[in-house]
Parts: structure tokens; sequence; C-alpha cells
């Protein structure tokens, strides 16, 4: 919302400079934006008559002369605008002002020599284009500085109101406020008028929606432009003017808060009906839309059909037009839900549905039309016919507040005094009185005060929040422990090389579906289909990175992921990991990619001491023989494995990628330590060598070793396949530690083993 | 005469000259041998007069002592000599960079994350989490945002199904609505988490970062809420101003909007803080008495404040950095920038 500090003046006498107010408007909790000085614009620029419009004097037939008296001297300038007549008083630049940066410099045409230029709105920054230059229809002497006219000397706030305070979508609320703040009363004179004495018109309320209801017909208009001031008014606060009607019901808005509407009465069939829609009743709205309106819209409607959209927008077939010559103005409030409603429903927000959901003053209904009716008398002639009225009946709310709670509240001791002073000053009414406790209601216009705490927000807002002296609360202490889980293993797979990314939730459904079984959970307003599920796999994530890196230039990517999948039966913590592109440089190892083992290391240290487990049963775009799921606790929780060729060779990818992913919750957030004694005795170490069938998994070796009563545990440190080994043979080595116990037997024990191993798995022990 | 000096400089030399085991000994048989320098001068004793050959006796001695002396040091000192040859034929370059994983590197999200966590913490915060996809009952109705409200327009939601009114969390709110109706009061928590609003563009992202918390007790004051804050501010960006200024959030009233001196410009006014010489922080306020109803807590007698900062902002203002979607691009070039374990 735009308002001009002139206009506001107009209200209530503001002491402060524009940058000034702006500062206190967002310490009262109304953010400014911008404060934009006009009369930046409009240095140099005055006041000058045109004597007289010479045409058709230049090659360029569309170039006029135009001889002026600029207060000082007669000159010549040239344009090309044509709406100027000899007598016109219009704004000269002198030669030497800067418009938009750019300097005005005596110019010839043709012959002629141009002394400065004739200015239109866009010049002095008030239209983004201009059909004509600007011709002012109320006399000023020649000569006069733009500067000394207050309509241009001006500063323009930009603000952003919250959403409860719609009552300060006008330059009466936010006068309002000020005069409250600063204890000024408010000057305008807020017009009022009779409508009894008007014949009645025929008005007819049937829906609850309706809070107020007001109208009156003027008859013997003429519809036209708008005088320059009012095209002023209304370009300073960002709206285009269009013909006098319509800017008039812009400029009530702007000044009071009051959406306004006029209908062309002889468009209208006898009467007005508020009520709801029928079902499957149509209407074209002012935007030429054909809009097919539901059973609970809220429409304007006469003897026939519906004529406006209440709240929302007009309709065409009664809109004014330029033969227009009698028309019934309307001011009327209606429920803000039912407004809200019917403008999401359309998607249709609109300046009205913009103040009817955030609430309009109910009793300023009939000073708005007043004032409109006055305007519309003044601008476009006419007189007054036809008047209805209607008030829902209300009871204004009784807060009840305990002025301890106000203490209690802001933390600060606050004078009782200074509390009812700060309410009274904000329209908010006691009613009634105890020693601690009072009661009051709120003004019509703040919807906002509801209960005890929003006059409690009313009292350290007119305190000040920056007089609130901060303390520091006792928190007493808690014994939830925090799991630092997540922490721990990002921490790890940081020292490991792993860079963490975070990735979107949301993906497109043909890259879930070619990495999950799993029917992803559809967003239904998604912001493009390429995130219109949820994901329920890191891997096409930790995929389009490693893609996008290796076009940026990255030779390894080693990345993971801590994040949240989205399943069916609900949220899980997954950890994903990915390694792909070469194997970092390096002098001391001939490794040039990544491989399976890469990542499996990095898994084991994560559960460690826990042993992972691995069975070959994983998802269909890993390497079948390269792959493994992983299990803990007899659960499998999730996969490692190079993926599959099929989906390297589909992103040009020559080196093989290694990934991982892992279910979270299926890890213990914190270990329980215990002490067990230590075994003093000094183990005994074997290396053993055998030779076994190549298909048989090593930790199938290891588990067979291990089921020697002795035997406390069996590492491999060597495996070779080749020269003096039989082709479907491999030869691994091990490294087993033997209980002390057996110290004196050892060669037994040694033997018994290599029995084992032969019967278990054909093993030959190498000797 | 008996020339003690001159003997025990000439031994000295000698011994040092000595590379090896070999010329030692040679040396030392030239010095304490039967025909060494020693036993040279023991005869020359016979011609010292009477009354002086003990101390002269006596200085030869110790000269001998002194000579054995140099002999066993330089035999140390040949050793010694021999080892480091030996050892230095295993030299390494040792500028060859040891053997390393590459460096990894955490999200600059998570590492603001935990700094902003462990602050709290410290104060006595407990954290609590929840799930990312919520209700619209926990996510909007429970906290004052009714079907109707204007608000809900702040917080252009994800659905999954508008029915059910399930919905993807615009906040963590709902995490302290879960953590309310578990625990009676009194209540000291912070809710870090993923949330996602329906907005895209150099400051906005579809997805983000939050921190809010929550501290109900019986006589938690706005002023507390302040000081709390403060604190939190001046940890995070150091001792600078901090405003507090009245604004609007349904779950709350009054409410507070909470800025810090600009940290580019002091101030002073620049683009980063859009020439007001303040950056928007964080919002917060006193828990609205509707929300302490709605989780059953007795609104006569618990009251407390609410926070919720935005940690993809902090971390731009932080860091320097000018686009949010570079937190979510996983660009190496980027995320390298943070590497290193002593955060
Ligand atoms: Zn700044």
């Amino acid at each position: 919302m735009i308002i001009s500090y002139n206009w506001l003046n107009d209200w209530v006498d503001i002491d402060l400079s524009p940058e000034n107010l702006a500062e206190k408007m967002t310490e009262l909790g109304t953010e400014v934006d911008e404060v934009k000085d006009l009369s930046k614009n409009i240095d140099n620029l005055s006041v000058a008559a045109v004597l007289k419009r010479t045409d058709n004097a230049f090659k360029n037939g569309s170039n006029k002369m135009l001889k002026i008296d600029t207060g000082r001297e007669i000159v010549n300038i040239v344009t090309s605008a044509s709406n100027v007549k000899e007598g016109d008083q219009i704004v000269w630049a002198a030669p030497g002002t800067f418009i938009n940066g750019a300097e005005i410099k005596k110019r010839n045409f043709d012959d002629v020599e141009s002394i400065g230029m004739a200015v239109s709105l866009k010049e002095i920054g008030l239209e983004e284009s201009s059909e004509g230059l600007i011709v002012f229809d109320k006399y000023y002497k020649n000569g006069t500085g733009l500067k000394d006219i207050p309509l241009f000397s001006d500063s323009l706030i930009t603000y952003e109101i919250t959403p409860n305070r719609g009552d300060l979508l006008s330059h009466l609320g936010i006068a309002r406020e000020l005069a409250a703040y600063f204890e000024k009363p408010l000057k305008k004179r807020v017009p009022d008028i009779d409508l009894g004495k008007y014949r009645p018109f025929d008005l007819e309320i049937r829906s609850r929606d309706v809070e107020s209801y007001y109208c009156a017909s003027v008859e013997k208009i003429k519809i036209a432009e708008s005088p320059l001031w009012l095209k002023i008014k209304l370009l300073k606060c960002g709206i285009r003017p269009l013909y006098n009607i319509i800017d008039i019901s812009n400029y009530i808005m702007l000044d009071t808060g009051q959406p306004m509407h006029a209908f062309d009465l002889d468009k209208l069939n006898k009467k007005i009906v508020v009520r709801k829609a029928g079902n499957g009743e149509t209407i074209e709205t002012l935007d030429g839309q054909q809009r097919t309106l539901s059973e609970d819209t809220l429409v304007i409607a006469d003897a026939d059909s519906s004529v406006a959209v209440a709240g929302v927008m007009g309709g065409e077939v009664s809109k004014i037009s330029n033969d227009t010559c009698r028309i019934l103005f309307e001011a009327a409030v209606f429920n803000p839900v039912s407004v809200r409603r019917t403008s999401k429903r359309m998607n249709l927000p609109t300046d009205a549905s913009f103040r009817f959901e955030r609430g309009v003053d109910r009793l300023q209904t009939r000073h708005s039309l007043a004032a409109a009716i006055d305007m519309t008398q003044n601008i476009c002639g006419g007189e007054i016919m036809q008047a209805a009225f209607y008030d829902e009946e209300t009871v204004p709310k009784k807060i009840s507040l305990n002025y301890e709670k106000v203490k209690n509240y802001i933390g600060v001791s606050i004078d009782k005094r200074f509390i009812d002073k700060t309410l009274e000053s904000l329209g908010i009414s006691k009613i009634e009185e105890a020693k601690n406790r009072s009661v009051f209601t709120a003004p019509s216009y703040r919807h906002d005060l509801t209960v005890d705490v929003d006059l409690i927000e009313e009292v350290a807002r007119f305190y000040g929040y920056s007089k609130i002296e901060p303390t520091i609360p006792y928190i007493r202490p808690s014994s939830v422990k925090k799991s630092k889980k997540k922490q721990k293993i990002a921490d790890l797979l940081a020292a490991f090389g792993f860079s963490q990314v975070i990735n979107y939730s949301f993906l497109d459904k043909d890259s879930t579906r070619s990495f999950s079984s799993e029917k992803p959970i559809e967003i239904s307003n998604p912001i493009n289909i390429d995130q219109s599920v949820m994901r329920t796999s890191l891997i096409p994530g930790l995929l389009d990175n490693l893609v996008t890196n290796l076009n940026y230039g990255s030779q390894t990517v080693k990345i993971f992921e801590i994040g949240t999948l989205f399943f069916r039966t609900g949220e899980a913590n997954y950890l994903g990991m990915l390694a792909g592109g070469d194997y970092p440089a390096n002098w001391y190892s001939k490794k040039d990619r990544f491989d399976f083992y890469d990542i499996k290391g990095v898994i084991e240290l994560i559960c460690a001491p826990e042993t992972v487990e691995v069975s070959a049963d994983v998802p269909a775009f890993l390497h079948p023989a390269r792959s493994a799921s992983v299990i803990l606790d007899q659960k499998s929780v999730g996969y490692i494995g190079e993926l599959h060729p099929d989906i390297l060779i589909n992103r040009k990818i020559d080196k093989p990628v290694v990934v991982a992913e892992i279910n979270l919750d299926y890890f213990k957030s914190s270990r329980h330590y215990s002490y067990k004694k230590i075994d003093k005795l000094l183990s005994i170490k074997k290396d053993i060598s055998l030779i076994v069938d190549k298909a048989i998994y090593t930790q199938k070796i290891i588990d067979a070793i291990c089921e020697i009563k002795s035997v406390k545990t069996a590492i491999p440190f060597d495996l070779y396949q080749g020269k003096s080994i039989p082709e479907d043979k491999k030869s691994v080595t091990f490294n087993v530690v033997f209980d002390n116990r057996v110290k004196d037997d050892i060669q037994n024990e040694l033997n018994k083993l290599a029995d084992h191993l032969e019967k278990r798995l054909g093993a030959k022990l190498r000797r | 005469m008996i020339d003690i000096d001159g003997v025990a400089q000439d031994a000295r030399r000698l011994v040092e000259s000595c590379g090896d085991e070999e010329s030692l000994k040679q040396v030392k048989a030239g010095l304490l041998g039967k025909k060494g320098s020693i036993a040279a001068l023991f005869k020359k004793l016979k011609e010292v007069p009477e009354n002086e050959v003990a101390a002269a006796g006596k200085k030869i001695n110790e000269l001998k002592l002194y000579i054995e002396q140099l002999i066993g040091q330089q035999r140390t000192n040949i050793k010694e000599i021999i080892k480091k040859e030996k050892l230095s034929i295993s030299a390494l370059d040792i500028t060859l960079p040891g053997y390393n994983y590459g460096a990894g590197s955490l999200h600059p999200i998570e590492m603001i994350n935990r700094e902003m966590i462990e602050i709290f913490n410290d104060m006595g915060f407990s954290v609590a989490t929840g799930p990312e996809m919520e209700t619209d009952e926990l996510n909007f109705e429970l906290l004052n945002i009714g079907k109707d409200h204007p608000a809900r327009d702040m917080q252009d939601t994800f659905y999954i199904d508008s029915v059910k009114g399930l919905l993807l969390r615009t906040h963590t709110s709902p995490v302290q609505i879960r953590a309310m109706r578990q625990t009676e009061p009194p209540i000291a928590i912070i809710a870090p988490g993923i949330v996602y609003r329906r907005d895209s563009d150099v400051t906005h992202s579809p997805m983000f970062h939050q921190i809010e918390g929550l501290m109900i007790d019986r006589q938690i004051s706005l002023a507390d809420l302040k000081g709390v804050l403060t604190a939190f501010l001046h940890k995070v960006f150091g001792k600078r101003a901090v405003r507090f200024r009245p604004s609007y959030f349904p779950f709350t009233e009054p409410s507070a909007e909470v800025d810090v001196s600009c940290i580019i410009c002091h101030g002073k006014g620049c683009r980063v803080c859009s020439h007001t010489g303040w950056l928007e922080i964080l919002g917060s306020g006193m828990v609205h008495p509707n929300v302490i109803r709605n989780v059953g807590y007795d609104s006569d007698k618990w009251q407390g404040f609410a926070f919720g900062i935005g940690i993809e902002r902090i971390a731009m203002l932080k860091y320097g950095i000018d686009d949010i979607r570079l937190f979510f691009n996983s660009d190496l070039r980027f995320l390298s920038q943070f590497s290193g374990i002593l955060h």
C-alpha cells in the first residue's frame, strides 16, 4: 500500500519528516518499505501559459510549436503532444533541468529553437507512459514552481500491513493510528448524509454475510475525465485514473478504506437484492470473464440476475460507460470469510477483496457513501434521487483486562494510567471499571482486538518494545538427551572425504520410479512437473549431483546426504552415499577408480562394533555381481553397490559409481558402554592359507574358522588366484588368533581346524 | 719442564680428528700406550725437583684421565655418525602429501544449524523433532490459523491431499504442538528442521531450514523473550544492536519481529539491508492463549514465548552468499569451500 504524506496531513497534523514518520510507523508495527521524495523530480519545473500553438510548421508533421509565457519571458518550445490549446497552463522545464538523469538543452527543430520542454506526468515519475502534457485545470500564476504546489511536492510512503490490521489500508487508518500515538485530533470532517430524506430505493438483503449495505442513486451526471488533482492523487498511490466515477470510487477507498462500487442504474432492473447465487448461475465480470457461481457465492443482483460478485468484482452488464447518466453508488461491508472463499475459488484477488478479507469498518460505510456522493456532485454534477441502507445488528464484544496480567505478560511494571490512556487514545472504550480489572470494547474498525492479550499488545506497542528491559528466565534442566547420531555420521563421512549435500525432497515421477519400487506420494500442487512426487530414495538426487559436478569439471565426486524419505507407511531418516569419477589422484597407489569396498569400508565403520552382514538381494539399478544388501539384526537396512552399467551408459559415465543407502532409524542413537575384564594372557597368532572354491564367500570361511572353539578372530589378509592354483579355486590367507589356553597344544588345534574346513568347505590347508 | 697443557691440547686435537674406530685406536695407543705421550711424561718426572714430584705426578694422572674421557666421548660420537649415515639411506621426501581420503565437507546449513542448536542447548533448551508431512490441523488449525485466515496467504502451502488435510509443513511449529501435547509444562524446546513453501527465486527456496523455539512456564514474559533472543543474536552475530518491533503472527500475541543492525554496513544502509540499516532475522511473540488451550494447557496458569528463524538467511548473511539456490544444487565448487574440521 502506498500513501501520500500530504494526503495524510489532510487527516492529522504530522510534525515528523516523511523519513522519521516512516521509522515511527515501523516501530509501531507497520513496516515501511520505501519513502519516495517526489520533490526530487520537480526541480526547475514551473507553470507556464500557452500563448499560441502553431501546427504544420515542421517537416515532422506531428511537431507543434508552442509560444509560452513562463512568467519571466516568452519563449518557443516544440512538442509532439496534441492535448494543449491556446490559454492552457502547462508545466515547463527550463534548459538545464535534469529529467531522469538527462539534461534538457536548447534544441533546434528545423529553424526554430526550442527553449526547454513541456512536461508530462511520465517525466515527473507518476506514470509509466503518458499520452499528453500536463494541463492544469486550475489557475496558477505563471512561473510558480511545482515545488510550491503540494499536489506535486510530496513524499510517498510504501508500507506493508500485517494481515490483522486491515484498518490501516487507508489514509484515514494510518492517520488514526498516528493521531492516537501522538495524542492529536483527527482534523478532517467526516461527511454525513441523511439517506432517510430521499425516495427509498428497493433494497432486499437476503444473506447473513452482509454486515452493512448503503446505496444512493445520483442522476443527470456526466461521465468524463477526472480533474488533474484527482488523477495525480490516484497516480501517487499507484492507481491508474480512468474516468470520474471510477476515480471517485478509488479515491474513497484510498481515503477511508471503504471499497465502493457504482452501477449504471439504467442497466439495473428495478431493485437490488443481496443474496447467495443460485446453482449454475453465471455472471460476466468486469474483466470480461464469464464465471459460473457456486451456491455459497454472495452476489448483488437486480430483479432478474446477479450484477456483481459481492466484495470481489462488478459485472460487465451494469458497468459505467461513457453515456451513463444515472448511477447507483454502493458502499457495503461483507463477511470477510465469505469474500475470501469466493475470491480464492474464482482465483480473483482484487483491491476490494483484499480489504474485505482483512475487515472493513462497518460504521464507516455511510460516511464513505456520503463522501462519494459529495464528490460525484462536485465533479460530475447530478442530484441524489433515491437511497436505501441496511445495518446488521451487532453487539460489540466485551474484553476484560486484568492490569496485573499486563505487567506479567510484558515483564515491565506499566502504570495503570498509561494503560487506560493508551487504550482510550486507540478508541478502545472502557465500559466497566474495577480495581484490578476493567472491561473494554474495541472500535468497529479494529477487528483484531478480541481478547485481553490483544489489548496487552496495544499497550506494549505504545509503551515501546525498545523500552522493555531484557531479562533472562530460569530454564529448568531437562533430562531429554539429543541424539547425535546424524551429526556423528556426518563428521565421520566428512573426515573420509565426502562432501555433504542437501537435495530437494521432491523429484520427478520417472526418476523416482527407476530407483524405487515404492509408489511415491504425490504433491497435488507442485511448482513444476520435475518436483511432483516425494522422494523414496536419495540415490536419484545424488546421481544428478554426480552428473552436474562432472559437467562442472570435477574429477572426483564423493558426496553424501542425510535426509528424509517419504513412504506411504511414513517417513524415515536415510543416509545416502556416492563415490564416482576418478579415484583421487595420488602418488602411493595405482587405484584409479572407486569400487564396492570403498563404500563398504565406510559403512562398516558407521556400524561398528555391530557387524554388517550382507546378502545378495539388491535393487535392480545396482550391478548384480557387485552389490549387497546390508543386514543389521536380521533386518535389511539398506544396500551398497556399484551402479548397474546400463545406468552409467545412459548418463555417459565411464567409471564405476558406488552408492549406498541405509535407513538410519534402525541404528541405535547411543551406545551403552560397560567394561569387561581384560584377558591378560597373550593370545596365539597363526597365519593359515587355504585353497577353496572360488565361489565361496570369504565370510563363510571366516564363520567356519570361528566354529573352532579356541579361535577368537580370523582376518583375511591375502587373496590370490592364478598360477599354481586351479582355475576354479582361490587361495585365501587368514591371520587367526587362538585362545592362550591351547598354547601347548596348538599343532593339535591347527589340525582340528584343517579337518573342519575340509569337511565344511572342501578347503585344503596349504602348509 | 713438563708441558701438561701442550700435551692436553695436542691430545684433544688428535682424538677429535678421528672419524672411525680404527684411527681412534691408533691415537689412543699414541697417547696412552707404553710408548705414548703420558708414559713419556712420567719418565720426565725424574728431572723434577724432589719437592714438586708429587704435585707433578698428580697433574699427569689427571691429564691421563682427561684423555681417557676424550677418547670415550669420541667413540660415542663415531657410533652416532655411523648410525645416522645408515638411516639417511632410507630418507623420505617429506614434502609429498600424506595418505588421506581427500577433503570432505559439512554443508554450510549443517554448520549454522549446529552452531545455533548448541547456543540454545547451552541455555537449557532441548531439541524436539517431528515429521515433515503434517496435517492441516497441526500445521495451521491448532496454531490459531483457521481455514479462512488471511495469514494462510503468508505461507503458500504444498498439499499432498487437500481433502484429508495432508500437507508439507510450512514451519516447524507442529513440532511444538506435538511436544506440548506430550509433556506437561514447563517446557523449553527448539525444533530444527526442513520446511516447505511454494515459492522459488533468488531469496526463496521451496524447501528450507528453520529453527523454532518454545518456552512455557508460569511467568515467562516479553522481557524474557527479549533477553533470550538478544543473548542468542549476540552469540551468532557478535554484540550489535538488536531491534524488536511489533508484528503479527496468528499464533503469538503480542508478536515481535527481530532485526539486527546490518552486518554489512553496520546500520548505515546498503543494498543487503534495503537501505534500512537493519536485517530482519526472526519472528517471535508470546504464545497465543488459544494455542496454549488447544494443546490442553490451562492458559490462566501457563504462558510463554515462541520464535522462528530461517537458517538459509543466516547462512547467506554470515558467509556472504547471494543466491539461496547454491545450498541445494550440490556444486562441489561451492561445498568444498566449507571443508576443514576446525569450524
Ligand atoms: Zn546494510
